[in-house]
C-alpha cells in the first residue's frame, strides 16, 4: 500500500474525532446500505424455500425458481450479501476508531464495495442460472469467486493501511478479533476454492473441505468480528470496563483454535475418516474453554455492575448476539452428543443451527453496531424511535419462533425416519413435521417485517445525510442529545 | 501478544495449522485410496462412469437436488438407514471415488438416495416421479420438475419415452436431454460391491464405544 506522502510525516497531533469519521462515511454508509438491502433479500429467498418446504407446487414450474436454487442463493445473500457488507462496516469502523486512524482514501475502500456487491450479484445469478458448484458456501461459480477475490483484497486493504496507522502499540480486544478475520479469510477462500472447486480432491475428502470451509466463514470470520463488535460496544454503552480482562487473550486464542474444527462434527457417521469425526467433536468439546471465558468477560461486564447500565438499541441488539453466542456454544453440545446426533443429524436441526450461528449471534450484533454508528456518522439520531422498536421486537420474536420450530420439525423427522415400524413408507413423514414448518414460515415474515422497518429507517437516515434537514425538526429518538455526542 | 506483528503471525500459524490437520492430513489418507481390482470378476470397483451418467451428475447438481436429498448410509447403529431399505451396507469412502462433485447433504427432506438405482428397475418410474410426484408417490413432500420435460408434436410413432399424461390429442410429453441424463445417473446410483472395508463390519450394537465417540 502506498501512503500519501505528506500525512505519515510524524506530527504528534491526534485526528480530531469528525476529521477520523469523515474519512470513513462515505464507504462505511454504502456497506451499510448494502448490507441491510442484502438481509432483506435474503430473509425473502429464506421465506420462499420454508414455503416450499410445506407448498413444494410454489414456483417449482421453473428451474430458475426451483427450491435448490432457492436454497444456496438465500444462504450466499445472506453471508456473502449481508455478512460480509456488514462486517465490512464493522470492521471499518472499529478499526478507524479503536487506531484513532484517518482512512487516506475512502474512494478506494468504495471501489471494493461496488465490486464486492456486484460479486455476490453475479453469483447469485450464476446459481439462477444453474452454475453452482455444488459445495456448500462456496456455490457461487468460478466466475464471481474471482470478482469478490478482488474486491476483498481492494477493500482489505484499505483496513491494513488504518491499521498500520495505529497510534497505539497495544491492541484492543476487538482489534485482535477484526485483524486475524481480515488476514483470516483470503486464505480460507484461496484453500475453499483450490480445493473443492478448481482443485481436483476426489472422494469424499470433499466433503471435508468444504464443511471445513463453510463453518470456517462462520468461525472465523463472522464470529470474530462480531465477537469484536461486542467486546467494543458493551464497555461502551454500559460505561464500565470490560470484566475479567486480562483473561480475554486466552478466550481469543482458544477460540481460533478450536472453533475451526467445529465443521468437521458435522461429518460424524459419514463416510469420512474416524478420526476426522473425532477432530470435529472433540473440538466442539474444547469450545467450552473458550465459552466460558467469552461468557465470564460478556455476562459480568453486562450484569455484574450495580450501576443501571446504558441503553439504546444498539445495547439491545448487542446483548441479544452476546447471548445467543454464549447459548450457541451450549446448543452445539447438545447436538453433538451421539445419543442426539443419532436423532437430529441430517435433519431441519442443522438449518436451525445455522439460523442460531448466523441470525441470532451474528447478525443481531451487527445490527447493534449500525445502530450505533450510523448516527454518529450522519450527525443525526434515527428517524424513528418506533421502526426501531418495531424492528427489536420482531427480530427476537421472528428469530425465536424459526430456531424452536426448526429444530421441533428436526427433532420429528429424525425420528420418524429412524422408526421404520410406525413410518414404513417415506411419503408419510412429512405430515409429521409440517405443522413446524408453518411455524417457521410466520417466523421468518415476522423477521421480514422488521427487517424492512430497519430498511425503511436506513434509507431515511441516509437521504437526511444526503438532502439533510436541520437537525431540530427530526423526530428525535434518543430522550437526550447527548446521547448522540461524537466520543470515543 | 497483543500487538499486531504477533496477532498476524499467530493467526497465520493457526489457520496453516487447520488447514494441515484439516485438509491435508486428510487428502494424504485419500491420495492413496484407488479403485479396489477384483480377481475373480476381473473388474474394478467402483466402477467408473459412463458419460451420459456424468452429465447428469451435473444436473444433479445445478438444479441443488442437495438441498433436500443426502447421499450417505449411515451404520446401523447411527439411524434407520439400512432398515429403511437406503442400501445393502453403509456408505464407504471408497464408493465415491468417482464423484466429479461429491453432495453427500445435511438435510434429509427426501430420501436418501445413495442406492436410489436399485429401487426402482424401471426408468420410466423416475420421469413420472419428476414429472408429477403427487401421482407417483402420494404424500412426498416433492415439487415436480415439468422444466425437465417438453410436449412435442407426435410425429410418426409415439416416443418409448412419452409419459402417460393427459395431453391434446397427437401430441406427447417426453423428458428433455437433461432429464435423460439425470434419469440416467439415479439409475445408475448403487453401491453394491462389498469392498474388503465393508466385508467384516459387524452389524450393531456390540461396537458402540469405538472410534468416535471415544472423545
Amino acid at each position: 500500500m502506498d501512503s500519501p506522502p505528506s500525512t505519515s510525516s510524524p506530527t504528534s497531533r491526534l485526528p480530531e474525532w469528525a476529521e477520523i469519521d469523515a474519512s470513513i462515511k462515505v464507504p462505511v454508509l454504502f456497506f451499510v446500505y448494502a448490507a441491510v438491502a442484502w438481509l432483506v433479500t435474503a430473509t425473502i429467498l429464506g421465506f420462499i424455500a420454508a414455503v416450499q418446504w410445506v407448498q413444494p407446487a410454489f414456483l417449482a414450474d421453473y428451474a430458475w425458481t426451483t427450491h435448490g436454487r432457492i436454497v444456496p442463493m438465500a444462504r450466499n445473500a445472506l453471508i456473502y450479501g449481508w455478512g460480509f457488507n456488514a462486517a465490512f462496516a464493522v470492521l471499518i469502523w472499529m478499526s478507524a476508531r479503536l487506531c484513532r486512524a484517518i482512512s487516506p482514501k475512502w474512494g478506494f475502500t468504495l471501489v471494493g464495495a461496488v465490486f464486492w456487491n456486484a460479486g455476490v450479484k453475479l453469483g447469485l445469478l450464476g446459481i439462477m442460472i444453474g452454475h453452482s458448484t455444488g459445495h456448500f458456501l462456496l456455490e457461487m461459480p468460478g466466475y464471481a469467486a474471482a470478482l469478490l477475490f478482488v474486491s476483498y483484497g481492494i477493500v482489505g486493504a484499505s483496513v491494513v493501511v488504518l491499521f498500520s496507522r495505529c497510534r497505539e502499540g497495544n491492541l484492543f480486544v476487538s482489534q485482535w478479533y477484526g485483524l486475524a478475520a481480515l488476514f483470516w479469510f483470503p486464505w480460507l477462500f484461496t484453500i475453499g476454492q483450490a480445493a473443492v472447486v478448481f482443485g481436483d480432491i476426489r472422494g469424499t475428502g470433499q466433503a471435508v473441505a468444504s464443511a471445513w470451509y463453510g463453518h470456517n466463514i462462520y468461525a472465523l470470520f463472522l464470529a470474530p468480528i462480531a465477537l469484536g463488535a461486542i467486546y467494543y460496544l458493551l464497555p461502551k454503552r454500559l460505561g464500565r470496563p470490560i470484566a475479567g480482562y486480562t483473561w480475554a487473550s486466552l478466550g481469543f486464542w482458544s477460540f481460533a483454535l478450536f472453533a475451526t474444527f467445529g465443521g468437521l462434527a458435522f461429518l460424524a457417521g459419514t463416510p469420512v475418516p474416524g478420526w476426522v469425526q473425532a477432530l470435529g467433536v472433540s473440538a466442539n468439546f474444547m469450545m467450552l474453554v473458550p465459552l466460558f471465558i467469552i461468557g465470564y468477560n460478556f455476562l459480568w461486564t453486562m450484569f455484574g455492575g450495580t450501576a443501571a447500565g446504558g441503553s439504546g438499541p444498539a445495547l439491545r441488539f448487542i446483548k441479544f448476539g452476546a447471548i445467543s453466542f454464549l447459548a450457541a456454544g451450549l446448543l452445539i453440545k447438545v447436538f453433538s452428543a451421539p445419543q442426539v446426533y443419532v436423532t437430529t443429524q441430517l435433519t431441519f436441526v442443522s438449518e436451525a443451527m445455522n439460523y442460531v450461528h448466523w441470525y441470532a449471534f451474528v447478525t443481531m450484533s451487527f445490527i447493534g453496531v449500525i445502530y450505533f454508528l450510523v448516527p454518529r456518522l450522519v450527525g443525526q439520531p434515527w428517524p424513528s424511535g418506533a421502526l426501531v422498536t418495531a424492528h427489536y421486537w420482531s427480530s427476537v420474536v421472528g428469530v425465536a419462533i424459526v430456531v424452536v420450530t426448526l429444530i421441533l420439525a428436526g427433532w420429528v423427522q429424525g425420528s420418524a425416519i429412524n422408526n421404520v415400524e410406525a413410518y414404513p413408507a417415506f411419503a408419510d413423514i412429512a405430515s409429521q413435521y409440517s405443522g413446524y414448518l408453518v411455524g417457521t414460515v410466520l417466523g421468518l415474515l415476522t423477521l421480514i417485517v422488521g427487517q424492512l422497518a430497519f430498511f425503511v429507517n436506513v434509507l431515511i437516515a441516509l437521504y437526511q445525510a444526503c438532502f439533510g434537514k436541520p437537525e431540530s425538526e427530526i423526530e428525535t429518538l434518543f430522550p437526550q442529545p447527548a446521547a448522540l455526542e461524537v466520543n470515543p | 501478544m497483543n500487538r499486531g506483528p504477533y496477532i498476524f503471525l499467530g493467526a497465520f500459524a493457526l489457520l496453516a495449522f487447520s488447514w494441515v490437520a484439516g485438509i491435508v492430513a486428510n487428502q494424504a489418507g485419500y491420495g492413496s485410496l484407488t479403485p479396489h481390482y477384483d480377481e475373480m470378476e476381473q473388474k474394478s470397483f467402483p466402477q467408473p462412469q459412463p458419460g451420459i451418467v456424468a452429465r447428469g451428475a451435473t444436473v444433479y447438481t445445478d438444479l441443488g437436488c442437495a438441498a433436500c436429498h443426502t447421499q450417505q448410509v449411515r451404520r446401523a447403529d447411527l439411524g434407520g438407514d439400512l432398515a429403511r431399505g437406503w442400501g445393502d451396507r453403509a456408505s464407504v469412502a471408497r464408493d465415491y471415488l468417482f464423484d466429479e462433485t461429491v453432495q453427500l447433504g445435511t438435510n434429509r427432506v427426501g430420501p436418501d438416495l445413495r442406492n436410489v438405482g436399485s429401487r426402482y428397475e424401471d426408468e420410466n418410474v423416475f420421469y413420472q416421479i419428476l414429472y408429477a410426484p403427487d401421482q407417483a408417490l402420494p404424500g412426498a413432500n416433492k415439487p415436480a420438475y415439468r422444466f425437465l420435460f417438453e410436449e412435442t408434436k407426435i410425429v410418426g410413432e409415439r416416443s418409448d419415452l412419452a409419459l402417460n399424461v393427459a395431453v391434446p390429442e397427437g401430441y406427447q410429453v417426453v423428458p428433455t436431454e437433461r432429464a435423460r441424463s439425470l434419469v440416467a445417473y439415479l439409475s445408475h446410483l448403487h453401491d453394491t460391491y462389498e469392498y474388503p472395508e465393508t466385508k467384516f463390519v459387524p452389524p450393531a450394537k456390540e461396537e458402540e464405544t469405538t472410534e468416535e465417540e471415544g472423545e
